[in-house]
């Protein structure tokens, strides 16, 4: 297969992959029992009226098939529809809480895959000494706590030292000016909790799969030739087994940041971040079919067009693909 | 979702002070100000009380939010004709005094003189008549959220800068209390959403900073984080002790109590029963104030629902289902002893508008079981009756209301008692959204049992209105309808004799007691926290943050 072939192949899959999953979002949350105008009615003047009022503005009044084709046409124009919880466009909705979560769950992601990367090639290394079976151990430890458990508990625990919630301190550059690198302070200690919390359940995996990754190459041959040839190990280790076991890395790592945009539903309920996760969740509550639609298009989006460059990225770190 | 924009009980004196109303009833020319807040001279000024909150600001615009804060906030930020004071009796605000004439027809506000916007435009009767005018034309579309406070009404106008007049096609008893609950918003700032079909109306943002007329300024917003308001230098009424209050908003109450305790917080609107200990302990001031909120057990009272359970219907089951509630054990186990045993659905707190004659019903498991016998439903081998040539085998509807607090508690007490009588209950959670779904389902004929919760008005129109015919796919989550229920609501919101509409109010508790539409299992306690270093926060109706009234807040400030 050539390389144009591949990537035709595997651009025209994705293709078809989203068009399936806009279907299937359509209809999916339609599905659920419960309605959107059911919430937004029940305010204490409410009466008949407003159902009718609501229904016939979200235009659930009219055939599914009839929604679907008008949504499918909006969505060409690239308009994402209005939220049915507070009539705004989804698209600046969603953009702002994209803005808060990327950052919070970027920092949590890149740490827990850097440490996880070093304690696998550790654990890898020293294979059955201490340092692997506390690296092991600590990673399946962590790995198995359930996150809302180990956010709660860090939340208790650092409370008396860092903010529990929100992005920055309400009154933040409202009663005295607030320079940047100081705003930029604020949100980091902001995120601290959250991102901390997602790196302790995340990094596990990485060191798992690293340390049984590394620990298959340290047995090839070209390891074995590079240690007959006196190379040291450090050398060994990093240049010649790390750089070969990061191959299906690439994939979980791919995969990682395609679900970065998703959000972190529980760290984001736990410490109030106002970011995706928490809009999705809300919007499933309320049944808010444009935000959800907007926000798991989004999500399917990312995670399909990051594993279509991970699929490019093996095309070039493996020749093997072509062959 | 049962909205709690009124959590709080009230009480009717001053609809009783109004009885007779043909004759034109000048009320005292009352502020605000001698209902609370104290005068500056004699507290400390400054300071900006930060308030925890579970419940975000949906949306800054009246005729699209529907969460509590929302409405609260628009209390502090928008004039209202009357509002509560501590004793929850309503009392002047934007409006001085009022009258009423042509039979209760015509009510004649007059307001306070020489207002001003925050943006320094005229605050005048003008503005409210525009409020009330554009909700009553956009009723059916735009405005229809708000819909039910003009109800009956015919039109708004003001004849001059300082008289509103809002007239009626028949005499509403609970005028005020509507009217209490319309946030007064400045025509030169919507007026030009008002135009063509209205749509404009809900799709304006309302963003911060936001022209204001009310204690306070709301000038920012952060989205599902916080809320900023400074005190409004223009208001009418007695100015805020207090620089600027921040409200946050948490999604996870531990988080929020966390952060009270560690001093990120002055203050939380809710406290869980369960922190109450901790918090008291570590001298925090917390209030446990009697509330008007009930859990209750629902019974489908639809007499067409299906075979399978139309047992449900037999009183003598109904009667049995009361007394194996151990209404004191929930009370004492599940809210931590921080409520009362329930009787009717308008709860005592609320003065005298609850009935006194309904009292608890005791616990007897040995009464039940003998009802039940007289039923003829015979226990099985397995120890479950059969009813009908089925077992006495429930569903009990569960929405996230009651799951995400106590009430998986109070069910474990009830499942078990009820095991007792040879009924077997199983619980489903649901969101409330697909919980509420599952009530309506075929029009009230599938569901068996719900466990669920009430935050009445402190006036009765609304909780009373909620078992009507007309309600029903919109606040009815009982399947109950009776033709001379609805006409006792009718006569109840037209008498305007406080004590000619205390008695309808009374005989409609009495027929939902009767039918135990609602076994009404308690009534938890309103509690909430605040850091010693504050004071003078006053409770209305055992709540500080509410969108009853403004005085909490206007008299809150730092102690020493």
């Amino acid at each position: 297969m050539g390389r144009a072939d591949y990537v035709i192949k595997r651009g025209f899959f994705a293709l078809v992959t989203i068009f399936v999953a806009i279907t299937l979002n359509f209809f999916l949350f339609r599905v659920l029992p419960g309605s959107a105008v059911t919430n937004l009615a029940r305010v204490p003047s409410a009466g008949p009226a407003l159902k009718h009022a609501l229904t016939v503005e979200f235009g659930l009044d009219q055939p599914k098939w009839q929604q679907y084709v008008l949504y499918l046409r909006e969505l060409v124009h690239g308009n994402l529809g209005i939220s049915f919880a507070n009539q705004q466009p989804v698209s600046h909705l969603l953009l702002t809480d994209l803005k808060n979560t990327i950052p919070m769950v970027t920092v949590g992601t890149v740490a827990s895959i850097v440490i996880g990367v070093f304690t696998g090639v550790l654990a890898a290394w020293r294979r059955g000494s201490v340092a692997d079976h506390i690296s092991t151990n600590t990673a399946v430890f962590a790995y198995a706590f359930p996150t809302q458990w180990l956010g709660l508990m860090l939340l208790i625990l650092l409370s008396r030292y860092l903010p529990t919630a929100g992005m920055t301190w309400p009154d933040a550059g409202v009663f005295y000016p607030e320079p940047f690198w100081q705003h930029l302070g604020d949100v980091g200690e902001h995120m601290l909790l959250p991102a901390l919390t997602l790196l302790l359940t995340a990094y596990g995996s990485y060191t798992l799969v690293v340390r049984t990754s590394v620990l298959e190459t340290l047995g090839e041959d070209y390891v074995l030739t590079a240690r007959a040839k006196g190379l040291p190990v450090r050398r060994i280790v990093w240049r010649h087994a790390v750089r070969n076991a990061l191959l299906p890395m690439v994939t979980l790592i791919a995969l990682d940041f395609g679900y970065i945009v998703g959000g972190a539903l529980l760290v984001e309920v736990i410490f109030s971040w106002p970011g995706i996760g928490l809009a999705m969740e809300t919007a499933i509550l309320q049944r808010d079919y444009p935000m959800l639609q907007g926000g798991f298009l989004i999500l399917t989006v990312a995670v399909i067009v990051l594993n279509f460059f991970s699929d490019l990225l093996y095309f070039r770190l493996d020749p093997r693909i072509t062959e | 979702m049962r909205v709690r924009v009124n959590k709080l009980p009230g009480r009717t004196s001053r609809l009783r002070r109004l009885s007779g109303a043909v004759a034109v009833a000048a009320v005292a020319a009352l502020t605000a100000a001698g209902c609370g807040a104290q005068p500056a001279g004699s507290v400390k000024q400054g300071g900006v009380f930060n308030l925890g909150s579970d419940t975000p600001i949906d949306s800054l615009n009246p005729f699209v939010a529907f969460q509590t804060d929302a409405y609260t906030t628009f209390d502090y930020i928008y004039p209202t004709l009357v509002q509560y004071d501590t004793k929850t009796q309503l009392v002047p605000d934007f409006a001085t005094s009022w009258a009423t004439s042509d039979g209760g027809k015509v009510w004649t506000f007059h307001t306070v003189k020489g207002s001003k916007w925050s943006d320094g435009k005229p605050l005048t009767a003008q503005d409210a008549a525009w409020t009330f005018a554009t909700i009553l034309k956009y009723q059916s579309g735009p405005t229809a959220n708000s819909a039910g406070y003009v109800a009956h009404m015919v039109s708004a106008t003001a004849p001059d800068a300082d008289t509103l007049v809002l007239t009626y096609k028949q005499p509403v008893a609970n005028v005020l209390s509507q009217v209490q609950q319309v946030q007064i918003l400045p025509e030169h700032v919507w007026a030009k959403y008002a135009t063509g079909k209205g749509k404009g109306l809900t799709t304006f943002t309302n963003n911060a900073p936001v022209v204001s007329g009310g204690p306070f300024i709301l000038f920012k917003y952060t989205a599902k984080q916080a809320a900023l308001f400074k005190r409004n230098p223009n208001f009418y009424g007695p100015k805020p002790h207090i620089d600027g209050l921040a409200l946050e908003f948490y999604t996870n109450d531990d988080a929020m109590v966390a952060a009270l305790k560690s001093g990120q917080l002055d203050g939380v609107e809710e406290v869980p029963n369960t922190s109450v200990a901790n918090l008291t302990k570590a001298h925090f001031v917390v209030s446990k104030t009697p509330g008007d909120a009930f859990d209750d057990l629902i019974i489908n009272d639809n007499p067409s629902q299906l075979a399978s359970h139309r047992e449900l219907m037999n009183p003598l089951v109904r009667e049995a289902f009361d007394y194996a509630i151990d209404r004191q054990q929930i009370v004492n186990t599940s809210l931590l002893g921080y409520g009362k045993a329930g009787s009717t659905i308008i709860p005592p707190v609320t003065g005298s508008w609850s009935d006194p004659s309904i009292k608890p019903t005791p616990f007897s498991l040995s009464k039940a079981n003998a009802l039940l016998d007289q039923a003829g439903f015979k226990k099985g081998a397995n120890g479950i009756r059969m009813a009908d040539g089925h077992p006495m085998s429930y569903t009990v509807i569960m929405p996230a209301d009651t799951t995400d607090r106590y009430g998986a508690r109070s069910f474990a007490i009830i499942q078990n008692d009820y095991k007792q009588i040879g009924v077997q209950l199983t619980p489903q959670d649901l969101d409330n959204s697909a919980a509420y779904t599952a009530l309506t389902a075929n029009s009230y004929k599938n569901f068996e049992l719900s466990m669920w919760d009430w935050f009445p008005e402190t006036d009765p129109d609304f909780m009373l209105s909620v078992l009507t015919c007309g309600s029903w796919n919109v606040w009815n989550d009982t399947g109950y309808c009776s033709k001379q229920y609805d006409n006792l609501y009718s006569a109840q919101s037209a008498a305007m004799k406080p004590a000619q509409r205390q008695q309808v109010v009374y005989q409609m508790q009495q027929m939902i007691a009767q039918a135990r539409t609602y076994l009404v299992i308690d009534y938890p306690d309103s509690i909430e926290a605040h850091s010693p270093k504050w004071a003078g926060l006053p409770l209305v109706a055992g709540t500080s943050w509410t969108s009853q009234s403004t005085i909490p807040f206007e008299s809150v400030h730092l102690a020493g």
